[in-house]
Order: structure tokens, then C-alpha cells, then sequence
């Protein structure tokens, strides 16, 4: 166990941590010259195109270090603020991290939020400052902020490069140095930590774990304690550039199990594997259970394809846990799924991933957050679809999330972006100085007003100078409103939406020229309304089409005028029908554009 | 049945709209028509056994390479061809080339009716389009041609210019139905790709044509000339009684045509074939035969042909070709045409299938709605 170390690698969005773990798994020759390709960790599809990790990613190490050799468990996690429940699963098999810092960025709202998580379960910071080979790097300028976060030596913080290899062989000599090894009773009983899980088409669900106290075996008899099942220790062992399977994994060490588990539900991370003949008497406390934070609607474009949907839902869920849904109907959208998503990135990933891996065509609605609505003289109901919302006259009050929101951006877009902030009902709760130059605000906002429309215009404003993470702090009562859509009378339950009173009228009258926009005219006149109950509060109308007929000189071409009817066929295939009007997908969307 | 369409792919001068194929550099001329008559020669076997009733020679600009050329094409087709006795031979003319000298060779050569590129008689719209005539000469070239004897000819109108008011427009056609021509083809204005005219309307140079003055001349178009007893056969096409073209009618009723030329279009034998369009690779390319592409229909295919011509036509959809494909139009959308006759759009005579008046001006609409997808 002396020889062991636990560490992930945390930081900001692109700061450079999957292309530094690429430097140290080339060092300590874990991945061939052959296998090793830019961000080799990340070995999703979406992942590689992207240029983004989604997924933490475990992978064990040696390296011989003062005539000693060592076990290395690495982490890779991901910087992005919709994974960072990734990162705090990651944290808690390690004892150290390495706090990536971009030499030319300086710190940023992912780099602080993501220490504290370490911070929090008393994990060793390596500081490293990266990307030292970028003409823009100011080393001298981010040590300072660095010191300043974490309190560290200036000397502690290393000066490195996933570019040139600079720096990696002092990371992996403070890796050992700096970082303890695992404590833990290699002689107890049995208690390791599910970390995470991941699922194999031909091996079911593996799940991936940190031994604590005692040690595991092939073959062992094991019980998961939260679920309280049993399960045959089929196959255990470390996780290597491929799976490797070994007789036995001992105290402070990290490997996975496979036990014929074929359902996701059966593996909560964060649960403990222990003996079943030898049970540890002190289960680990899990964790808190993944909460979505924006819910939409995902319909199949064609209505036969409800089953096939939801089959692929499932097997999705099986990769990706966090992904939740249950069925719905929509009047306009027929039979789908309401689903809960991290983010707004989450969402888009999840979208991408049931078109490209299971070729769905999905129609995805506007994406809100979960209200919770007060029934006078009855308890609360959870709004996640605005359609549930229950009818005005017999709600008390109706309350939704709010989170605590932190940006970091230079001194100059201070003032922009307490506007924009205020604009979306944010209190400005706190500004502190990092540097001169470098300025942290802290407001309270609405979650639903971070889903539109906010990281686009905050980047806008901030040209790019602005860095921005939150997490859920509590709901609020907030005086919203239901707007509904009608066409020509008809409510398009799709396109209802949760809106603070106060932006309703704007709001309306926007959605309602967006959807002039993208509805086609038809042989009648359309009205668009936007109301709250039975109150219209904006109207447009598309004029009536008169006459839908090519007439140009089209000689004997007529292959070309046959394909172009054929084209607007399938487009018509793929629109939703209310009442008489014909809807394309792309105004279930109209909210997410109502500012282009 | 069967016609044979002659692409004569040259221009004076390159009108902003167009993105038919024509090309401005008249020194192949020669070389391109000599090769027309080969490729006439060489596909005679495509109609055998046919009788061919219209021959049309299209462009670009027929009316300007010299009459005997376009004599050497007619005898060629004689040569190879089966000629049906009641003949429709059409030359289009650009008003600027019709004077009496080349009317009287024309006629020589066999041609008997002219389709008149008037295009508008407002002179700026003219001017913008560069076309090569004005208004004035339009007017002469039309009553020339009458005054020759070409009374079965026919002039193309172009409408939907945001420029041209509505009064002006029904002044001319005005002009048109007095003037004593007894076929019109009008067409909506349309902005093609890689035209002068697309180019102009991206750099905001032009107006680009909307909808609204599309649909509202098109109105007044079907309004002035049927109240004044024109029979509006096809969505752009006119004719007083008894002059229908059997050219353009047999595109709709899917009679054969071999397309000679370059760009032209081909239909015989359940394919669908068009030549290159370009004069360069047709001269280079003709010799090993790769100077075309083509399409051999399916099943779907033809259906949906048979639908989108059939509603664009005033004798609308014969349902029994549609039955000879195994198709029953009435059981495949019931409840559609129900509703479709039932509102006025659709008429059925037990035969025929057809758009009414008011239908008509969704025609392309319907079309798509009764496709079958394969
Ligand atoms: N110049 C330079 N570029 C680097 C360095 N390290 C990473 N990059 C580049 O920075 C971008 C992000 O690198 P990644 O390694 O994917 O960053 P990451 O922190 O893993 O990103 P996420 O996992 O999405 O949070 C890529 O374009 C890398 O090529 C470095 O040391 N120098
Ligand atoms: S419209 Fe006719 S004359 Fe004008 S460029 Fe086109 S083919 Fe030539
Ligand atoms: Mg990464």
C-alpha cells in the first residue's frame, strides 16, 4: 500500500488535463507509441470530436521512482460544469489531485469550484501551470493568483506543458513525494467504493472501485450494501490501457468488478462492496443522488418510432446514469419522453448521441427547469413539464431554483455583466478582487434564466473574458406565470412555457414574430397568439398563402421539378399537425433562437 | 406520338434571370450544329415506330444562327424521322431577329409557328434584364410575324417583378389578347442560383421578387385572359381555342421527345436522359458516348409524374394510367380528396382527376401531398 497513489487531474474547461495525463501515460510507457493519439483518454466518439471529456476516466500507472516502483491511479476528469458530479465521484477514490491551471487563462470559476470539491475531502494539491509553452502564458502574473487560491509555496507550483512534455517528470516525482499513500486495513473486512460505472454490450455493467479496508478476490462472494444485493465476483481486476483481469486487489488500490450485472439500476455509484460472509460493520456514506437540472421533452419525428425511442433511452441510460425520463403525450408531438438533463451541454450530448449511435430523428422541446407548485389547501406538486402546471386559481404559489452563480472575468466587464445578471433577475451577493485585474462576482439567479440565452450573451459581452460556474442553492417563491401558444385558436401544448411575470409580455410577443418566422405559410391565414389563461397578450398572423405553384419554364426537365416535390414531401413528413396547421420541428425550438 | 426538341445552345447576349444553357462565344457554332444533325442521325432508332408531331427548336436563341442551319436540322429530322402529316414545327425568336427576310427563310425551311421572347413591354424592366430588344421592337416583331402568316405562334411573358405595377401588367395583357397572337406562355420570375440576377439581389443591388406580387400578378394573369376567352390549359399556358401547342402538351402527357444538343432533355423508353450542358463537353465527349446522364424511372417515379404534370394541366390526372401502375389514387388518399373536392380545389369525372380554378394555384402542393415516397 506504501507504494500506491490515488489522484485525479481537476481543473477548468480546457485547461489541458486530458493532453498532460496524455504526457504522463507516455512517460511511464502505460500506452505504446503506437496506441497513443491526442487526448487518448478521451475514447468516446463525441468526446474526440468534441475536443471535450464528458465521462471521468480511470487508468493505473507504474513508475519507478528512487529504485522504488510505484502503482499510479489516474483520473481524468471533466472540466465542463454540467460533469462536475464526474469530478466529486472521482475525488473520492483519490488522495490527491493535480490542479491544472492554463499559464495563459489564469484561473477560472471551474479551477475554484472544483478545488474546493478536492478541498473538501482533504485531498493534496499539486498545483501545476500549464500550457507554459503559449506565447500568451504569464507565469509570473497566474503564480500569483495561484498562491493566492490555494495558499501554496510558489515554489510548489509546478511549470509544465502537455504541448513539450515540460515539467511531467517532476509532476510524477510530487506525485509520489507530496501526495500520501492510501490509508486503509489491508486485514479488515472488506469496503471498497463504487466510484463509477460503465456499460459493455458484450460484459454488462462494470463497475469501478476503490478498495479502503481489507481485500478482494476472483471468485469472491460480494454484496453491494446499499442495494443489498449478492453477486459472484466473476472477474476483477485493474484498469489498464485495456481491463487486466488479477486474482486479487488489495487495500488503497483501485480496480473493477464484472458479476454478470445486467441492469444500470443495480449499480448506485457511491455504494460499498463488502463480503457477504465477512460484511465491514461501517458502510461508506454514498453520494447525494445526481439531480437533473433542465428537463425537455424528446419526441421520435416519426410516431412509429416511440418504441424504438425508448429503447434507445434505455440503453443510454445504461451508459450514462445521469440521464432520466419518463414517458409523456403531447397533443402536438404524440407519445414521448419528458427527460432530465445536467445542462444544457448535457442535453445537446444526449440529443447527439441517440441520433448518431441508435439513428434517431428526435424532435427535442424547449428545455426549462423543475417548479415546484403549491396547491392552496394541498401539498406541493413537481412541475417539470409547464403543461402540469396546475390552473392559476387554485394555486397558492409556485416556487423555482435558484443557484449560486460564479464569474470571474477581467475588471473592464464588471459593469456589463452585472447588467446582464440584473436583466436576468440575478442579486449581485458578493465581489471580491483576485488580482488588480481579475474580479469574482458571486450573484443569486433564477436557474431558468440561465438556460436561455446567458452563456452566448455573457460571452459576448465579456469577449470570451468570462468564465462562469454555479451550483442549486434553494427554491424560491417567484411570481410565474404560464404562457400559452395558440395557432388559430389551438393551444400548442409543446410550446407552453414557465415565465416570470414580468418578462411574459416580452417574451410573448418575441416568440410569437420567431414562430412567423419558421411556420410556413399555408393555403389559410394563421394566427399566432401568446396568452396567460384566457387573457392574449401578443398576436401575429402569417398571411395566407395564395398560390403554391411553380410556374417558371422548365422545359423537358422533368426529373429536376419531380426531385424538388419529392424534397418538400419529406419535409412535410416531418412536420406536426394542430388542429389544420402544419408545424416544422424547428419551431419547438423557437424559444432557444427567439434572439437571432 | 412523338417530338423532337433541338437545344441551340448560343446567345447575343446573357439575360440576368437566366440559367437555361446557352453560351455567348458563337465561334463552335458550326462545329456544335454539325454535330446536332449526327446526334438526330444517331438516335433515330430512340422513336421508331413513333410518328413524330412536333418539333421544337429551343434555346438559348434558335433565331440566331441562319436559317439554312436551321433548314439542314429540319431535313435531317425528315431524312431519319417518321413525320406525322399535322406537323408543329417551332423556332424561338428573339424579337430583335424577326424581320421579314428571315420570316419568309424560316417559313422556307419548314417552320411554322414562332414562340416570341417578348418577356415584358416595360423598357427598364428590359434594360435590367439585359435582354437585346425594347418594347417598340417587341410590339413589330409580333405583328410582323402575324402579318407573315405565323398566326399559330406564341409569346413568353415574364411576370412577379416587384417593379412592374399591377396596371401595367393588365395593360399588357391587354395588348396581348388584342394583338391577335393566340398562344401566351407567362412565367413568374424566379431567382436562380449563379444567375446575374441572384447576384445582384445578394449585393442588394436588385429587389429581390416576392410572393406577394408573384401570387397577385398571377391572379390577374388567369383573370384578364380566361374573361377574355382564353383556355388556360396548363398553370403557364394560354391559348384561344383550338391553338394549343402539341410540343408543350406532350411534355405533360408524357409522350416521348429526343432532346438533341447540348442540354437537352430526353424521354423514351422509361428514361429519362439530359445532355451535358455544355457546348465544350459535348463536342469533346459525343465520340465516346459520355456526353449524357440518365435516369431510368421506377415504378414511384412514374406515379408521381403522372400526378405533378397531370395537375398542372386543365385535363388533369388520367387515374387509369395511374390503375395500369397498380395505383388506386382514391384508395391511397381518401380522406385527402375528399376534403380536396369537397373545398373546390380537385374535380373528378370518373376519369380524370384535375385541379379546379381555384386548385390550380396549389398545384404543386397537392402534387407533393399525393406523392408516394418510396
Ligand atoms: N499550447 C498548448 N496547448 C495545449 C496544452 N495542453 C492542452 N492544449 C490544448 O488545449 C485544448 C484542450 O486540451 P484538453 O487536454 O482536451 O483539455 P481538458 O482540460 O482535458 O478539457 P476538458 O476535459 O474538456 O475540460 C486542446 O486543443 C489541446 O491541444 C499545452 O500544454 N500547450
Ligand atoms: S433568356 Fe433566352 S435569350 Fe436570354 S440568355 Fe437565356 S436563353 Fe439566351
Ligand atoms: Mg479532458
Amino acid at each position: 500500500m506504501k507504494h500506491i497513489r490515488n489522484f485525479c487531474i481537476i481543473a477548468h474547461i480546457d485547461h489541458g488535463k486530458s493532453t498532460l495525463a496524455d504526457r504522463l501515460l507516455q512517460e511511464t510507457k502505460t500506452v505504446s507509441e503506437r496506441d497513443l493519439k491526442e487526448q487518448t483518454l478521451d475514447d468516446m466518439d463525441l468526446e474526440r470530436e468534441r475536443g471535450i471529456t464528458i465521462k471521468s476516466h480511470a487508468i493505473q500507472m507504474n513508475y519507478q521512482h528512487e529504485g522504488q516502483e510505484y502503482v499510479l491511479n489516474l483520473i481524468d476528469t471533466p472540466g465542463h460544469v454540467d460533469f462536475s458530479y464526474e469530478v466529486s465521484r472521482s475525488i473520492a477514490a483519490c488522495e490527491g489531485a493535480l490542479l491544472i491551471v492554463d499559464a495563459a487563462q489564469g484561473i477560472q470559476a471551474q479551477t475554484i469550484s472544483n478545488l474546493y470539491l478536492a478541498l473538501d475531502h482533504d485531498l493534496v494539491i499539486i498545483p501545476v501551470l500549464n500550457k507554459m509553452d503559449l506565447p500568451g502564458a504569464m507565469p509570473e502574473e497566474v503564480k500569483d493568483q495561484i498562491e493566492e487560491l490555494i495558499l501554496c509555496d510558489r515554489d510548489e507550483i509546478i511549470p509544465a506543458s502537455g504541448k513539450t512534455g515540460l515539467g511531467v517528470d517532476k509532476i510524477l516525482e510530487a506525485i509520489v513525494d507530496r501526495i500520501p499513500a492510501p490509508k486503509g486495513d489491508p486485514n479488515a473486512p472488506l469496503k471498497a467504493l463504487i466510484f463509477d460505472s460503465v456499460y459493455n454490450s458484450f460484459r454488462g455493467i462494470i463497475a469501478y472501485f476503490k478498495v479502503i479496508n481489507g481485500e478482494i478476490n476472483s471468485g469472491d462472494k460480494v454484496k453491494f450494501v446499499h442495494t443489498g444485493k449478492e453477486y459472484l465476483a466473476d472477474e476483477i481486476g485493474v484498469l489498464r490501457m485495456k481491463q487486466e483481469p488479477r486474482k486479487s486487489i488489495s487495500a488503497g488500490n483501485v480496480g473493477y468488478i464484472i458479476s454478470g450485472i445486467k441492469e444500470a439500476k443495480e449499480v448506485k455509484v457511491g455504494d460499498t462492496i463488502t463480503h457477504t460472509n465477512d460484511p465491514t460493520k461501517e458502510a461508506i456514506q454514498g453520494f447525494e443522488d445526481v439531480k437533473p437540472m433542465v428537463f425537455a421533452g424528446i419526441y421520435p419525428v416519426d410516431t412509429e418510432d416511440f418504441e424504438d425511442l425508448r429503447d434507445s433511452m434505455a440503453k443510454l441510460q445504461l451508459n450514462d446514469a445521469s440521464l432520466v425520463f419518463e414517458p409523456e403525450s403531447s397533443m402536438a408531438l404524440g407519445f414521448g419522453f419528458r427527460c432530465g438533463f445536467l445542462g444544457m451541454l448535457h442535453m445537446e450530448i444526449i440529443q447527439e448521441r441517440l441520433e448518431r449511435e441508435f439513428g434517431m430523428t428526435v424532435i427535442t422541446t424547449v428545455p426549462n427547469v423543475s417548479y415546484h407548485a403549491f396547491v392552496k389547501g394541498s401539498e406541493m406538486v413537481i412541475v417539470n413539464n409547464p403543461t402540469d402546471l396546475p390552473e392559476p386559481n387554485h394555486i397558492d404559489h409556485v416556487e423555482e431554483p435558484f443557484i449560486s452563480a460564479q464569474i470571474i472575468t477581467a475588471s473592464e466587464y464588471v459593469g456589463a455583466i452585472m447588467g446582464l445578471c440584473m436583466e436576468k433577475r440575478g442579486v449581485l451577493k458578493n465581489q471580491v478582487y483576485l488580482t488588480t485585474n481579475r474580479v469574482e462576482l458571486v450573484f443569486e439567479m433564477p436557474m431558468a434564466e440561465v438556460v436561455f440565452d446567458f452563456y452566448d450573451k455573457l460571452k459576448s459581452i465579456s469577449r470570451g473574458y468570462a468564465s462562469f460556474d454555479y451550483h442549486p442553492i434553494e427554491y424560491r417563491d417567484s411570481h410565474l406565470v404560464k404562457l400559452d401558444i395558440l395557432l388559430n385558436g389551438k393551444q400548442v401544448d409543446a410550446l407552453s412555457a414557465i415565465i416570470h411575470r414580468d418578462k411574459a409580455y416580452e417574451y410573448g410577443k418575441k416568440i410569437c414574430v420567431k414562430l412567423k418566422e419558421l411556420i410556413p405559410k399555408q393555403q389559410f391565414e394563421i394566427a399566432i397568439q401568446a396568452g396567460i389563461g384566457s387573457k392574449i397578450i401578443a398576436r401575429e398572423t402569417i398571411k395566407a398563402m395564395r398560390k403554391d405553384v411553380t410556374s417558371k419554364c422548365y422545359g423537358g426537365d422533368i426529373t429536376r421539378k419531380r426531385k424538388l416535390l419529392e424534397k418538400q414531401k419529406a419535409g412535410k413528413k416531418r412536420m406536426r399537425q394542430v388542429g389544420s396547421v402544419e408545424i416544422p420541428q424547428s419551431a419547438f425550438m423557437a424559444v432557444l433562437k427567439i434572439n437571432d | 406520338m412523338a417530338g423532337i426538341y433541338l437545344h441551340i445552345p448560343f446567345c447575343k447576349q446573357a439575360c440576368t434571370y437566366c440559367d437555361f444553357h446557352f453560351s455567348t462565344n458563337l465561334s463552335t457554332q458550326e462545329e456544335v450544329l454539325a454535330l446536332m444533325r449526327e446526334e438526330l442521325r444517331f438516335r433515330e432508332n430512340e422513336l421508331a415506330g413513333e410518328k413524330v408531331n412536333t418539333i421544337y427548336f429551343g434555346g438559348g436563341t434558335p433565331s440566331i444562327v441562319g436559317a439554312d442551319d436551321i433548314a439542314r436540322l429540319i431535313q435531317t429530322i425528315a431524312d431519319q424521322y417518321d413525320l406525322s402529316d399535322k406537323l408543329e414545327v417551332t423556332l424561338e425568336a428573339n424579337p430583335d431577329d424577326i424581320e421579314i427576310v428571315k420570316l419568309g427563310s424560316w417559313k422556307t425551311a419548314g417552320i411554322n409557328r414562332l414562340s416570341i421572347g417578348v418577356q415584358s413591354l416595360n423598357d427598364d424592366v428590359l434594360r435590367w434584364m439585359n435582354r437585346s430588344h425594347n418594347s417598340k421592337q417587341a410590339k413589330e416583331a409580333v405583328h410582323l410575324a402575324l402579318e407573315q402568316g405565323f398566326e399559330t405562334s406564341t409569346i413568353d411573358l415574364i411576370y412577379g417583378m416587384p417593379e412592374m405595377s399591377e396596371q401595367e401588367w393588365i395593360d399588357t395583357l391587354k395588348y396581348v389578347s388584342d394583338c391577335g397572337i393566340n398562344h401566351v406562355s407567362a412565367y413568374n420570375l424566379t431567382v436562380e442560383n449563379g444567375t446575374v440576377l441572384s447576384h445582384q439581389i445578394k449585393k442588394g443591388a436588385r429587389i429581390p421578387p416576392d410572393d406577394h406580387t408573384g401570387s397577385l400578378h398571377y391572379g390577374i394573369l388567369v383573370d384578364r385572359l380566361e374573361s377574355n376567352g382564353w383556355d388556360h390549359y396548363e398553370v403557364s399556358n394560354f391559348a384561344k381555342p383550338g391553338f394549343r401547342s402539341t410540343h408543350n402538351s406532350n411534355y405533360w402527357s408524357r409522350i416521348p421527345y429526343v432532346g438533341v444538343g447540348p442540354g437537352a432533355h430526353s424521354f423514351a423508353d422509361n428514361i429519362r436522359r439530359w445532355n451535358v450542358s455544355s457546348n465544350q463537353h459535348y463536342l469533346k465527349k459525343f465520340s465516346d458516348g459520355s456526353y449524357f446522364e440518365s435516369e431510368q424511372l421506377t415504378r414511384t417515379d412514374r406515379i408521381n409524374e403522372i400526378i405533378m404534370l397531370g395537375l398542372r394541366t386543365a385535363i388533369g390526372i388520367d387515374t387509369y394510367s395511374l390503375e395500369a401502375e397498380g395505383f388506386s389514387i382514391f384508395r391511397e388518399h381518401e380522406d385527402y380528396l375528399k376534403s380536396f373536392i369537397e373545398n373546390g380545389m380537385l374535380e373528378w369525372d370518373e376519369t380524370y382527376l384535375r385541379t379546379t380554378r381555384k386548385g390550380m394555384y396549389f398545384a404543386d402542393r397537392i402534387a407533393s401531398d399525393l406523392f408516394l415516397v418510396s
